[in-house]
């Protein structure tokens, strides 16, 4: 057998076994696939889409549009799960957050000490999150948006986005899909002294998650009305205890 | 080779190679009626200076030819009496028949002198006839021994079917004696040709079984392959309408199909490539041993229609008779 034949051999063989060794892990969950929100199912950048909370499964679908930030990346690859509470108190703990899928228990994102502003720029760092057990809460940050966090569609105990007062915009929130109350007043969903915040990003908002979530509690206060900054006082006191800190 | 056998056994394809080997048979062959009365043929040892494995060469070729011929009882010397080197050559043949009590002698010669290879045969009666003297010389540049040996006794057969029909054509009933033929049987080449078929023959069919098999597994690994690429066209289509349900829908069932095909990839298509490519690589291999692996054929032994066999004349002193049919 001469040289190029034995060499032909060799390279076909080769060929055959890098694309013919490999199994097809399947069906992975791309769009389409069946899912129960919460279940973690779907792949990085899909959220698991049901037409409200009392459906028990739904299909996984891709999220349409991550605003100002990149896509977590496609093909589809699993996310990771943290497996404890996180709280990101500077720009550089949202590292933690790099594909990370889910969180078994709360996030929080607030500066170290009150009075402070947390400087963020973005929190696209976010985008592989889906999927929070505890509760979310954004607070006294530069963002203006919340992009990065419309992979988000559970969150079991609630979410509170207070006193960012440069936010304007709440398109991050828009894929909640199970959405649980916050432990301590039972609220679903908290929006408060965002000083910038336009009633209208407030209001389609609710209506979004309103007709997902018929029972959810919602507390709005102390945001920008037609350009008016509510007060303090328009909010229940747990809510002005959540702010003061 | 270990590899080999039990792939032929396993394709079905070839028959068992037999082991090569040599063997000694012994024929006895029962005398037949005739009407014509049989002449009595001694054919002496093979002489020149051609080297032994020719002159077997020649000497089976002769015997099997004069085994066709319809009506003789032969026989095989021990000696040719130094007639090669007698002055008169045909009156020393023509005693050595009347020594050995038969009709006819037949001396056959090889010689390999020059660039030539001269192959001769002389046959010559008690009374001194020469019945057929044949001479054929090839150039080795052009030709081998056996093409000598083939023309030589193309000229024999002739002359001698000439000079007396009766005995020396082909076919017909023929009178032997009850006679035992000793033979020495090389079955190393028939057993290396059978080999060399089995493994091309199966190797060949391996191959094809092989190529077929990888193309269907590939098939599957396409079929899935192709239905996870529909899913992806259907995740532009449904980004790009902003969120169609329907297309969702459209995709749940491509899931299904692509789960399906996965599995089938998975389950069939990757064992079938493999296998398939195992088959191939073992066919191939046949192939390549039966191609590069064997010794070359040998070249066919003037006249050697029969059987393929090469009797080898051993035990010149034997009475040795050869019988058609």
């Amino acid at each position: 057998m001469n040289r190029s034949t034995t060499h032909f051999s060799t390279t076909l063989l080769l060929v055959i076994g890098v694309f013919a060794g490999c199994a097809i892990d399947g069906p992975r969950a791309g769009i389409g696939a069946v899912c129960v929100p919460g279940d973690d199912v779907c792949p990085l950048d899909h959220i698991c889409l049901a037409d409200d909370d009392t459906q028990a499964s739904g299909l996984c679908a891709p999220v349409l549009d991550y605003g100002s930030c990149d896509a977590p990346g496609y093909p589809q690859r699993d996310g990771e799960v943290r497996d404890e509470s996180l709280e990101i108190d500077v720009v550089g703990d949202l590292d933690f957050l790099d594909e990370t899928i889910r969180i078994e228990g709360d996030l929080t994102i607030k500066p170290p000490a009150a009075g402070q502003t947390l400087v963020l720029g973005d929190i696209c760092k976010t985008s592989s999150l889906q999927h929070v057990t505890g509760s979310v809460l954004v607070s006294s940050t530069d963002l203006t948006n919340l992009d990065g966090l419309q992979g988000l569609s559970v969150v079991g105990a609630g979410i509170g986005i207070a006193g960012n007062r440069n936010l304007v915009d709440l398109k991050g929130l828009q894929n909640l899909i199970t959405l649980g109350a916050r432990a301590n007043d039972n609220f679903n969903v908290v929006i408060a002294d965002n000083a910038t915040l336009p009633e209208a990003e407030i209001l389609a908002l609710r209506a979004t998650l309103e007709a997902r979530h018929s029972t959810a509690i919602f507390v709005i206060c102390g945001n920008t009305r037609g350009g008016r900054a509510n007060t303090d006082k328009d909010c229940p006191n747990s809510i002005n205890a959540l702010l003061r800190r | 080779m270990s590899v080999l056998l039990p792939l032929l056994l396993l394709l079905g394809t070839a028959e068992p190679a037999p082991v090569p080997t040599a063997v000694t048979e012994t024929v006895t062959e029962t005398a037949t009626t005739t009407n014509t009365a049989p002449l009595k043929v001694q054919l002496l040892p093979v002489a020149g200076d051609a080297a032994d494995n020719r002159k077997t060469a020649v000497a089976h070729a002769l015997l099997t030819r004069f085994k066709r011929f319809s009506a003789l009882v032969i026989s095989v010397g021990s000696s040719d009496g130094d007639c090669t080197a007698a002055d008169d050559r045909i009156t020393c043949l023509k005693d050595l028949a009347v020594a050995a009590g038969v009709d006819v002698v037949v001396a056959p010669g090889a010689s390999a002198g020059g660039g030539d290879a001269t192959v001769s045969f002389l046959v010559v009666d008690t009374a001194g006839t020469t019945l057929s003297s044949s001479t054929a010389s090839v150039s080795r540049l052009d030709g081998t021994f056996d093409d000598a040996s083939r023309r030589a006794l193309q000229d024999l057969s002739s002359a001698l079917l000439e000079h007396d029909p009766d005995h020396f054509s082909e076919g017909g009933v023929t009178t032997t004696t009850a006679t035992t033929t000793e033979i020495t049987t090389t079955t190393t080449r028939v057993d290396q040709d059978a080999l060399r078929q089995g493994l091309l023959i199966g190797g060949a069919t391996g191959l094809g079984v092989g190529a077929v098999a990888v193309i269907v597994g590939a098939v599957m690994g396409g079929m899935a392959s192709s239905a996870e690429s529909a899913l992806t066209g259907l995740r532009v289509r449904y980004v790009a309408s902003d969120g169609d349900k329907a297309i969702l829908e459209e995709a749940r069932v491509q899931q299904q199909a692509a789960a399906d095909s996965a599995a089938l990839w998975n389950g069939v298509g990757i064992p079938l490539v493999w296998s398939g490519v195992g088959v191939a690589v073992l066919g191939g291999a046949a192939i390549a041993a039966a191609v590069f692996g064997l010794p070359a054929p040998q070249e066919e032994a003037p006249g050697a229609t029969d059987s393929g066999t090469d009797p080898v004349i051993t035990d010149a002193s034997a009475s040795t008779s050869g019988s058609n049919r």
